[in-house]
């Protein structure tokens, strides 16, 4: 049996400005080593907040989250940001690359925060998931100077600089046109086929969802599919 | 240091590449920390070359025979001062900006646009 890369149980969450409102309602879900899942369902339903939980970075929510069996609930900031750095790899619908590096220095910086290879390792790794991505030539180009669609993937070369557990994504098309969202979406089931990387992608894109190996789909913050 | 509300999408990156409260702070009092250092130095290099542009000036009195030039006091202790100040004083007015930089929630800002 594949191991859990992440378990939720029943995780819910509340708005209280102005009054107090439910946004998330008992969502338990694990997803397995290698699945490349999306988390669809209709905008306000909740879904880009389960993502937020999931990846640690909000810690105000009720509910148990493990990530590689590991329980992240008591445990302090420091802490998640070294989890978020070593496991998980984010994607953002906005690519935010840091404008002040270059692509290569980009793709580097989280590598060279964990600091578990020298920086030529990490440049070297750097380049060949450039590679693979198909966007080495740009390496050397300030951040700001290559086109939103080649941002998507150095955004993705960054996320998997550490080779995490999982990689999140935050509607990775939404900014995309249709090309550009093809080639993300053919480079995530490559990933995934390939290299057996773990993927949880949220969308409100069906026809992305669709050709995913699972769907979970969230109603007024409850699981309705999964 | 205004220039910390236009960073604060690099700094929303960073938390979510997994650097803490603590590293973000820590980037931005070394900047803040160079610029004080540096800006000292400049400061005691045009001091003194100021000093003594004014030591030649002429300066003559009936109450001090002894002196011809305008007096000026080298000591050691004043350029001391004035380093020590420079460098407190940009770190102290980062001291706010900071404590904000560090407490940025990256989620408002990945997800707010």
């Amino acid at each position: 049996m594949e191991k859990n890369v992440l378990e939720a149980k029943a995780i819910s969450k509340f708005f209280h400005d102005p009054k107090t409102v439910q946004v998330l309602t008992d969502v338990t879900f694990d997803l397995k080593a290698g699945e490349f899942t999306s988390i669809i369902g209709k905008s306000g339903c909740g879904k880009s907040t389960l993502l937020y939980i999931l990846s640690t970075m909000d810690t105000d929510y009720e509910g148990e989250l493990y990530i590689d069996g590991e329980f992240l609930g008591d445990k302090t900031e420091a802490h998640l940001a070294h989890v978020r750095n070593a496991k998980i790899g984010f994607v953002f619908q906005f690519h935010y690359l840091l404008n002040e590096f270059n692509v290569l220095q980009n793709v580097m910086m989280p590598g060279l925060k964990l600091g578990e290879l020298t920086a030529a390792e990490i440049e070297h790794n750097a380049y060949e998931k450039l590679k693979v991505l198909g966007i080495q030539d740009e390496a050397l180009k300030k951040a700001n100077q290559i086109s939103g669609g080649q941002k998507q993937r150095v955004a993705i070369a960054r996320a998997l600089i550490n080779d995490p557990s999982i990689i999140m994504a935050d509607e990775p098309t939404g900014n995309l046109d249709h090309k550009n969202s093809e080639i993300v979406f053919e480079i995530f089931k490559e990933l995934a086929e390939e290299y057996k990387q773990s993927l949880l992608v949220v969308t409100h894109d069906t026809d992305f969802a669709n050709r995913t190996h699972r769907i979970i789909e969230l109603l007024d913050g409850r699981v309705i599919r999964q | 240091m205004f220039w910390i509300n236009e960073k604060v999408d690099s700094i929303a990156i960073l938390k979510a590449t997994g650097f803490s409260g603590m590293d973000v702070s820590l980037i931005f009092i070394t900047i803040a920390l160079v610029i004080g250092v540096f800006g000292g130095a400049l400061g005691l290099v045009f001091g003194f070359g100021l000093c003594n542009l004014i030591d030649m000036v002429p300066f003559d009195t009936d109450a001090l025979p002894t002196i011809t030039t305008y007096p000026i006091n080298y000591d050691l202790r004043y350029y001391v001062i004035a380093v020590i100040f420079s460098i407190a004083a940009t770190y102290f007015a980062g001291y706010f900006p900071y404590r904000k930089a560090s407490k940025i929630d990256p989620v408002e800002i990945i997800r707010g646009k």
